[in-house]
């Protein structure tokens, strides 16, 4: 599929024409997101819906002293239907803004340098990906959803600063279905397709799904020894990552990590937590251009080093920035592998679950962080060190602290990426490289 | 702007149907927190949708070039996709699922929201926010407002010309009280209808704020919720979303048909549950309600452009039609809804909740309580979980109010339940009265690949429930 605009010159012109809007005192952050998706979601095998977007999105922050305000306008390769939409834009924004009282945490506004990066992925055109899929999934049941396409980000500011960065790849995000609707996880994502590659893929999930059809096991609620597969720790992670990183919730005790900041309690030693850009798959800058370190050590051996603090952070709370997004959430999580072998999963892991895939996570007490979620798709019983079939799934209630605490027994000497599936109003683009986890006890309460 | 009619006739190309659905939407979100200006921010958002039906197969295509060659473009795209993917298609649609309906919907409001300008909006929601500390136990205070105006327009190459237009709010307070490591946070619950600029009037806010900050300081000093078995009255900004993830969710056609099943999930529910499978007693009576004036999803027409009429999905108890579209009732042969709605123009429709609401019974509050020997009332949703077939769910409230012998005896903190949904739902014991029935509804319920959040309603009364299990924090 080649990109049908050239979104950079979209971009550029845009900046350009609203920079030389600008009045005295007046500075301007521009960010930008563009895509050109094909999404084909999938049911039994066959195509449900298919859909192809072409948006362009530009996001204007103005400020003047210590005001500001922001506003997002669709873009496309119409210069002079941009042009009229941004003239409004900036002057909706010059008029509004005097108005508005000041923000007294308001972050400078300087120039942090300039970037251009542009992965070029390989991926086929729609008809060939629909032959492709049809024929390797012939005969199962399989539901999902492919999306390919160009992703754009841009950032650039009225002093100087400029970044870009274009990321064209492709998933395919499935499940496929045993006639007694039990069902296994599987993912095929990257920047190269190979035709090969997702045969591969396919048929070991296939292979996984033979062991679905045995007679579920049914377990009452008690605490279970578990692993937790890379799948798994992702959703783990992300629960985690909604405020459990972030300086702001850390200072507004809305986060139980400030005990572990302030050296009261560690991890496991065993656990080690990076932000680290090096995966790729996002660009270094946030909303407002500032560019992150590209390693950022979050746990290293239990001990937390450092939370994820925006500048909009450093000014209100007085504690120092690390560039991180105005979410403050990991962009980019990696962690460190352990020791233990995959071959050795299951006879360590001896009785008990292995966690394939975890559902529906949320906060059951965020100043205690613990958690509560279900398992799903592709959960074994374990007994002796051999695996008896799968469980009926379970709804877990436990606490961060204890998994990756006095509970983690060992970590993976393998990692995982996980390539970002989230479309949300866009295709949005990042990962994480995790390893699995052994973990002695976990809570199942239903 | 060019009418889309116009747009509608420009395009040149043969195929069994198609439509362009135009979605204009401006969101504007202001938030002040502890006495300070916190964010200003607005969305601008205009695309077009291109529906085309081609060999039995629907195809989108969504752009922000809303010129002539772009829709043209558009349209040439969504075509190519239907041909090429039509020999791979689940069902062979024809055009009786896209009728030629016409005419224009607009939601109440007494204000219109652009009468507020963004600096008397900030100053309101500064002053909220001051009101909101009311001790010094309150370390974090917050108010923020979403107030959305879209616009959404279909013509199609069969006739179909309508309009709808809604003014949304969504609007919250919140006080984080903190002492001697313990904290807590207390909130007016999210509150998201279709209103004006009403909804941002100083004089009750400030009366809601008061009472938030004074109930945030008193969980610091109230005692765990304990961890037993009791009754339960859920009051209405709760209630709405248990409603939302075991009633509404498991319901829609399209979880049923299995679409859903590599992400938000499948359902407990078989396609031969309808008109048999006992949801709860006779006194549950659920509907999908479009034409509820303020509810949070109240509409004329679906995004399949199927106008929009009250049906009652669990009558008497009894499990009597699903929540689902033209497209799913085709599919499947099940009595639906209209129902599939997208996020925005760049998504296609699919079956979506709208306003599920729960019938108001016969009983007050007041006869509820004091018809509780040990139970205990919940407010205001702070957790949520739900398995994939949306069976076992656990919740988390802000605020518990014990009761014993018929009358409340104290306040708890972290109070949580957890269950399974038929069971829960067979342990209904008293539906509240017209008098406790209140409009709630949330902006973010997520759902489809690709990925989309909807803005759903959910009206209920006060109800209550026997032998749930409870339980308190860490």
């Amino acid at each position: 599929m080649d990109n049908i605009y050239d979104w950079q010159k979209v971009f550029n012109e845009s900046c350009d024409f609203l920079f030389d809007q600008l009045k005295t005192k007046e500075l301007l952050i521009c960010s930008f997101s563009a895509e050109e998706s094909d999404f084909i979601r999938f049911n039994n095998s066959k195509v449900r819906q298919i859909t192809n977007v072409v948006q362009g999105k530009l996001s204007l922050e103005l400020i003047v002293e210590c005001k500001k305000l922001s506003l997002e306008v669709t873009l496309n390769n119409q210069a002079e239907s941009n042009k009229l939409k941004l003239e409004q834009a900036i002057q909706y924004l010059q008029e509004t803004i005097v108005d508005l009282p000041d923000d007294p945490f308001i972050q400078s506004v300087v120039d942090h340098g300039k970037s251009n990066v542009v992965n070029q992925g390989v991926f086929p055109v729609i008809p060939e990906i629909l032959q492709d899929i049809s024929k390797l999934t012939h005969g199962v049941d399989v539901a999902g959803l492919w999306a390919s396409g160009y992703c754009y980000r841009g950032n650039r500011n009225s002093l100087g600063q400029s970044h870009w960065f274009v990321s064209s790849s492709f998933f395919f995000d499935y499940s496929l279905y045993t006639t007694k609707e039990r069902a296994i996880k599987g993912n095929y994502s990257g920047t190269k397709y190979l035709q090969e590659e997702l045969a591969t893929t396919l048929e070991e999930s296939k292979k996984s799904l033979s062991i679905m059809e045995r007679n579920k096991i049914h377990l009452k609620p008690g605490t279970y020894r578990c692993y937790l597969a890379p799948s798994a720790v992702v959703e783990l992670v992300n629960i985690w990552s909604w405020g459990g990183f972030s300086g702001a919730a850390s200072k507004r005790g809305e986060s139980f990590i400030s005990d572990y900041l302030q050296g009261n309690l560690q991890f496991s030693p065993l656990l080690s937590l990076d932000e680290d850009f090096s995966l790729g798959l996002r660009p270094r800058f946030n909303e407002l251009g500032e560019v992150s370190e590209n390693l950022l050590p979050l746990i290293s051996q239990g001990k937390v080093i450092q939370l994820l603090v925006s500048t909009k952070t450093e000014k209100e709370f007085g504690i120092s920035c690390n560039y991180a997004s105005s979410a403050e959430a990991p962009r980019s999580p990696c962690i460190h592998p352990g020791n233990m072998p995959q071959a050795e999963i299951i006879s360590r892991l001896g009785t008990g679950i292995y966690i394939s895939n975890l559902h529906y996570l949320n906060w059951s007490d965020r100043q205690a962080g613990r958690i509560t979620g279900m398992t799903r798709f592709g959960c074994l019983w374990v007994e002796d060190g051999k695996v008896l079939g799968p469980i009926q799934d379970m709804r877990f209630d436990e606490l961060i602290p204890h998994i990756f605490g006095d509970g983690l027994e060992a970590v993976t000497e393998f990692t995982e990426t996980s390539v970002e599936i989230d479309t949300y109003r866009q295709r949005n683009i990042g990962g994480s490289k995790v390893p699995g986890l052994l973990v002695n006890g976990i809570e199942f309460t239903l | 702007m060019e009418r889309l009619k116009h747009l509608l006739d420009s395009i040149r190309g043969n195929c069994q149907w198609f439509g362009l659905r135009r979605y204009t939407e401006c969101n504007d979100y202001h938030s002040a927190r502890n006495g300070n200006c916190d964010e200003n921010s607005r969305t601008l958002d205009q695309g077009i949708m291109v529906e085309v039906l081609q060999d039995g197969q629907l195809a989108y295509a969504g752009t922000t070039n809303l010129t002539p060659q772009g829709v043209q473009a558009a349209f040439d795209k969504a075509l190519n996709l239907a041909e090429v993917s039509s020999h791979y298609k689940v069902i062979n649609f024809d055009t009786s699922i896209r009728p030629a309906e016409q005419g224009i919907y607009n939601s109440r409001y007494e204000q219109a929201i652009d009468t507020l300008s963004p600096a008397e909006i900030q100053l309101r929601l500064i002053e909220l926010s001051n009101n909101l500390k009311v001790h010094s136990d309150i370390a974090e205070t917050h108010a923020w407002a979403i107030l959305t105006q879209t616009n959404i327009e279909f013509v199609s190459s069969n006739g179909a010309d309508w309009q709808q237009n809604f003014h949304v709010i969504t609007r919250n307070v919140s006080a984080t009280a903190s002492k001697n490591g313990e904290i807590q946070k207390r909130s007016l619950g999210m509150e998201a209808k279709q209103w004006g600029a009403e909804a941002l009037d100083l004089t009750s806010l400030k009366r809601e704020a008061l009472k938030v900050g004074e109930q945030a300081r008193e969980l610091l000093y109230a005692p765990e919720c304990p961890t037993d078995q009791r009754e339960l009255i859920l009051a209405p900004d709760q209630l709405y979303l248990q409603v939302h993830e075991s009633i509404g969710h498991p319901l829609e056609l399209d979880r049923i048909l299995g679409d859903e099943r590599n992400y938000a999930g499948w359902s407990f529910i078989n396609p031969e549950d309808f008109g048999s499978l006992r949801y709860g007693p006779e006194i549950l009576n659920v509907t999908f309600d479009p034409e509820l004036p303020g509810e949070m999803a109240s509409y004329r027409y679906d995004d399949n452009g199927i106008r929009a009429h009250k049906e009652y999905l669990i009558k008497d108890g009894i499990l009597m039609r699903g929540i689902g579209g033209v497209e799913s009732q085709y599919r499947s042969g099940i009595a639906g809804v209209s129902c599939a709605r997208s996020t925005s123009w760049n998504r296609p429709p699919m079956d979506r909740m709208g306003n599920i609401n729960i019938e108001p019974g016969e009983s007050s509050l007041d006869t509820m309580i004091a018809s509780t020997q040990k139970g205990i009332l919940m407010r205001t949703n702070r957790s949520w979980s739900i398995d994939d077939y949306r069976n076992k769910f656990q919740f988390g409230c802000e605020y518990g109010e014990l009761i014993e012998n018929g009358k409340i005896t104290g306040i708890v903190r972290n109070p949580n339940y957890r269950g399974t949904t038929i069971d829960f739902w067979s342990n209904l014991t008293m539906v509240g009265n017209r008098d406790t029935f209140e409009m709630w509804g949330s902006p973010f319920c997520g759902k489809g690949e690709p990925n989309q959040i909807i803005r759903v309603g959910h009206a209920v009364p006060y109800c209550k429930f026997s032998g749930i299990d409870i339980f308190g924090g860490a």
